[in-house]
């Protein structure tokens, strides 16, 4: 593979937040390890999947690559250059290349701003900066074409927020995030927060703009089925840690994780035949608290098929087949 | 009403007055509910599945919403026009409820086992060791571990889907007649909701409750439900079995809803193809246009349908089947 | 703002009406007043209110017009009232939205800072004040202002807080935005709302600040009108002329009520508008 493939490389990425306590005198007692060490490549014109539960660790990472959270150790590569190395005026001016899409459509706009202005701003941020060359109606012209583009009528471009549907909100969101051109988009749950009918409208406008503007996606959801439509490739997170990675279709044929499983076989599916027939893996118990600290597998405690080793050491993420990764002590000797 | 049934609603209606105007937000809402089954009412927000749930139990604020007609059947008398107390006697005793967000829902002051005792001791006048011992053993019914210990935790100390296996024993310690579940697991993780839903289950069909499971999400009453009522903008725009409404459904909204959610038993099959999707928005519930609310975004809308509410046509079977749809009424 | 329906409710409107009214009162007094304000006329001192002298309400201890110096002592008031709270507003507001923003240690001692001037009852710290930099009515803003910085820091730092954790803010930094831009442009119009609030409430209180500096003859010093003054020439003859105290105290009541009344009102109207947005 060439090394030009590939767009975003993630080297053992590490965000703990701090626990203070005390009033006066704050002191810290320890940490939360929301992303505890996560590696992954995204390949350009791929769409990969970050999927896990609440507490995983899927959106501090997605916050944590687009420099938006900082980071406690680890590398985020884009083209080839760590994005926190960068001076903050390199980093403005890297941002243009990957854009972000939020989870909810409500407090992701300003507002007290006009659609129109909403999408403009990177484009008029940039063009202060000297970074972008358009002249005022230059941009005005760019932006009613993106609001065509993601389905929204120029005519609204002088509306407020709160006269926009969820779902209209969310194609502003959209419009914003490509005005700058990105070649990356990291979306943080962009359907999660909308209704099951407007869900499958705003999944096909990003595939198709996917296609005509080549577009890299990092997708961050935890539901699984709509993960599984939308993105070629799938981590599943737990607790701060990938547990595994693989091709969409193959993670749902042939899970290897037992967290996997047992999060594939939870989801309930709308066909009521198959669910009679269905045996579940139900887990016991909650997550555990990302505050301690391990260096066992994250998953042991809940672990159906836990053996002793598992909670003394922790597995690596290892590949057992093409593309296909899985950190577990079962599939050990088999690479 | 056949001896199986215990809850009849008729005809039900709320409205809300807001500055905008009047939001009917039910509009006429008829289901049966037989004994010991579990019915699901799906919807989108703003279908009215919500409120609806609220109307049966009265808990609809008054100002600014109101109920304004139609009948909730149980027991052979009509709740909306009994007097408040005997229908506040009812809350928790024969009719139970569980909401979305079990914080807000459990008081954050009072142990779990006061929680739970205090329902006991109300409606089954227990003495407080009784009622202490029962709390217990409720505790470890539903897979809290410890409980003995935990008992007395408070609920911030509980994670969310304990909370919300709580919420489920307090609501069934009472051996209700009806559970009626408002989007129980919605704000919970997947492999926390398959541990509430089992749950549910498997303790109303111990104990025969009927269950009136609301959501959105059709993958959650495919599983748990034996009858479905598809709300629409305040009204049931189709009822069937859950097979029946899977694998033939007649309403074009619940067809349409049916083809757009991402299916994950078809992972990796979806290559370029796009999902289905239904065109437009939901309506506003305010001065909503003559006919049928669904007909500005359905494919196969007739003139008729922005003319005239369809009346509903029934089908034979062994479950109430019945649709609100043109393309099956008989224009007259 | 376009498209926003104010619809004033009664209480707000109350509180306008009241505030015009000294408006136009003020309007009128640099044109036009019955009497010279600082004209004595030892003739006819402690007369009482009446329609035939002109004095309608009455003349005080040196014989000048009691609704002259009201009317020209509200200018100087509302003018030091206002211009006091905004200065103070406007310090106050860049402190706290700094302090909220950056949080951490600025934002400790930032706001320590906004605490001690907190701790002082406001009419003490006033005068304080007032005795460091002396008695002249420049000084009264200046007095004024800096009571009030605690007030705005702390209510626009709150307002910072709430609203920093809204996407549309990490938005904006993936959009290129600098905290400068973020903090103007973002941030600093959707605290608006409590802001107006408590300027509205803040001038009440800022007018009874004034009135009390002059009362004590910390403030506006005769023979200039204040209320505060005319109150205070009225403590020795209150007893037989009560007119010289009751209108001025009267005037006070009625303007601190208009502003209270008003940011009672726009608080009513404007929040509930804002969490109905969305």
């Amino acid at each position: 593979m060439a090394a030009t493939d590939t767009l975003l490389s993630v080297r053992d990425l590490k965000v703990y937040f701090p626990i203070n306590k005390g009033i006066i005198a704050r002191r810290r007692v320890g940490w939360v390890r929301a992303v505890d060490g996560v590696s992954f490549d995204i390949k350009r014109g791929e769409s990969l999947g970050l999927v896990g539960e609440s507490g995983c660790g899927k959106s501090t990472t997605a916050m944590a690559i687009a420099q938006l959270q900082k980071a406690t150790s680890g590398q985020v590569l884009f083209e080839g250059r760590d994005l926190s190395k960068l001076s903050p005026a390199e980093l403005r001016r890297a941002r243009t290349d990957f854009q972000l899409v939020f989870q909810d459509p409500y407090s992701s706009l300003d507002p007290r701003m006009r659609a129109g202005d909403i999408i403009a701003e990177p484009l008029r941020i940039y063009k202060r900066a000297g970074v972008v060359d358009m002249s005022d109606e230059e941009i005005v012209k760019k932006t009613e074409t993106l609001m065509e583009r993601c389905g929204l009528s120029p005519t609204f471009a002088g509306r407020y927020p709160h006269e926009f549907s969820g779902g209209q909100r969310q194609r502003i969101c959209i419009a914003r995030a490509l005005s700058l051109n990105p070649k990356l988009v990291i979306a943080d749950e962009p359907v999660s927060a909308l209704d099951v009918s407007i869900q499958s409208q705003i999944l096909n406008l990003l595939k198709d703009l996917q296609k005509d503007f080549d577009l890299t996606f990092l997708f961050i959801a935890h539901d699984l089925a709509v993960i599984e439509y939308f993105c070629t490739r799938i981590a599943v997170m737990y607790l701060g840690h990938i547990m595994e990675t693989a091709d969409s279709g193959t993670l749902y044929k042939e899970p290897l994780h037992p967290y996997t499983r047992a999060l594939l076989s939870a989801v309930p599916l709308p066909d009521p035949k198959k669910e009679r027939s269905r045996r579940r893996i139900i887990l016991k118990g909650d997550v555990p608290s990302p505050s301690v600290e391990r260096h066992n597998c994250p998953f042991f405690e809940r672990c159906p098929e836990a053996t002793e080793r598992c909670g003394k050491e922790a597995p690596q993420l290892r590949a057992v087949a093409a593309g296909h990764e899985v950190a577990c002590f079962l599939y050990e000797g088999r690479e | 009403m056949s001896d199986d049934t215990i809850l009849r609603v008729e005809g039900l209606m709320t409205q809300f007055k807001t500055d905008y105007g009047i939001v009917k937000a039910v509009d006429g809402v008829s289901f049966d509910l037989r004994r010991g089954e579990t019915l699901g009412i799906v919807g989108e927000s703003g279908s009215g599945k919500s409120v609806t749930n609220l109307s049966i139990m009265r808990l609809i604020q008054s100002p600014p919403g109101k109920t304004v007609g139609g009948k909730v059947i149980y027991d052979g008398r009509d709740l909306l026009s009994l007097p408040e107390e005997e229908v506040r006697l009812m809350r928790g005793k024969n009719i139970s409820m569980i909401f979305q967000d079990p914080l807000t829902s459990l008081n954050p002051v009072l142990t779990i086992s006061l929680q739970i005792t205090e329902a006991l001791q109300l409606h089954h006048h227990m003495g407080k060791r009784e009622a202490k011992a029962k709390a217990v053993e409720m505790l470890k019914l539903i897979g809290i571990p410890d409980a003995e210990r935990r008992a007395n935790d408070y609920p911030h100390e509980f994670s969310g889907g304990m909370r919300q296996r709580v919420m489920v024993a307090i609501a069934l310690s009472c051996n209700p007649d009806i559970l009626i579940a408002d989007e129980p697991t919605t704000a919970l993780d997947v492999t926390i909701q398959a541990q509430i839903l089992d749950l549910i289950k498997n303790l109303s069909s111990e104990r025969h409750t009927s269950v009136i499971m609301i959501t959105h999400d059709l993958g959650v009453v495919a599983g748990m439900c034996e009858s479905i009522c598809v709300m629409y903008a305040g009204k049931i725009v189709e009822r069937a079995s859950v097979d029946d409404l899977f694998y033939d459904p007649k309403h074009p909204y619940t067809r349409g809803l049916l083809d757009s959610i991402p299916r994950l038993d078809k992972a990796g099959a979806y290559g370029d193809e796009r999902l289905y999707s239904i065109p437009g928005i939901p309506p506003s519930l305010v001065n909503l246009p003559e006919g049928c609310p669904f007909a500005p975004r359905c494919s196969k809308a007739k003139d008729i349908c922005t003319k005239a509410y369809p009346p509903e046509t029934k089908f034979d079977g062994e479950r109430p089947r019945s649709v609100s749809c043109w393309l099956y009424a008989e224009e007259k | 703002m376009a498209g926003k329906k104010l619809k004033l409710n009664a209480i707000a409107t109350t509180g306008i009406i009241i505030i015009a009214f000294y408006l136009v009162g003020i309007i009128v007094s640099f044109f036009w007043v019955p009497f010279d304000p600082v004209d004595m006329d030892t003739d006819h001192i402690l007369e009482g209110p009446s329609f035939a002298t002109g004095h309608i309400m009455g003349t005080d201890e040196f014989g000048r017009d009691v609704f002259s110096r009201i009317m020209a002592g509200s200018s100087i008031s509302l003018v030091i009232s206002l211009a006091g709270t905004a200065l103070g507003g406007i310090l106050g507001t860049l402190l706290g939205i700094w302090a909220g923003y950056l949080g951490g240690a600025w934002d400790h001692w930032m706001m320590r800072f906004a605490d001690i001037l907190f701790s002082f009852p406001s009419l003490l710290l006033s005068i304080f004040i007032m005795a460091i930099l002396g008695e002249h009515t420049l000084n009264v803003v200046i007095a004024i202002a800096i009571v009030y910085i605690p007030q705005f820091a702390r209510i626009s730092r709150g307002a910072i807080l709430q609203i920093k954790q809204e996407e549309f803010v990490r938005a904006a930094r993936s959009n290129g935005a600098t905290s400068h831009y973020i903090l103007y442009k973002h941030l600093l119009p959707n605290i608006v709302v409590p802001l107006i609030v408590q300027v509205s409430l803040s001038l009440s209180v800022a007018i009874l600040l004034e009135s009390s500096l002059s009362f004590l003859g910390l403030g506006v010093q005769p023979p200039a009108p204040s209320w505060g003054n005319m109150l205070s020439g009225a403590r020795k003859v209150m007893a037989i002329a009560p007119w010289t105290a009751v209108y001025p105290g009267l005037a006070i009541v009625f303007l601190v009520l208009g502003f209270n009344l008003l940011g009672d009102g726009l608080r009513d109207i404007l929040d509930p508008r804002l969490r109905n947005v969305g």
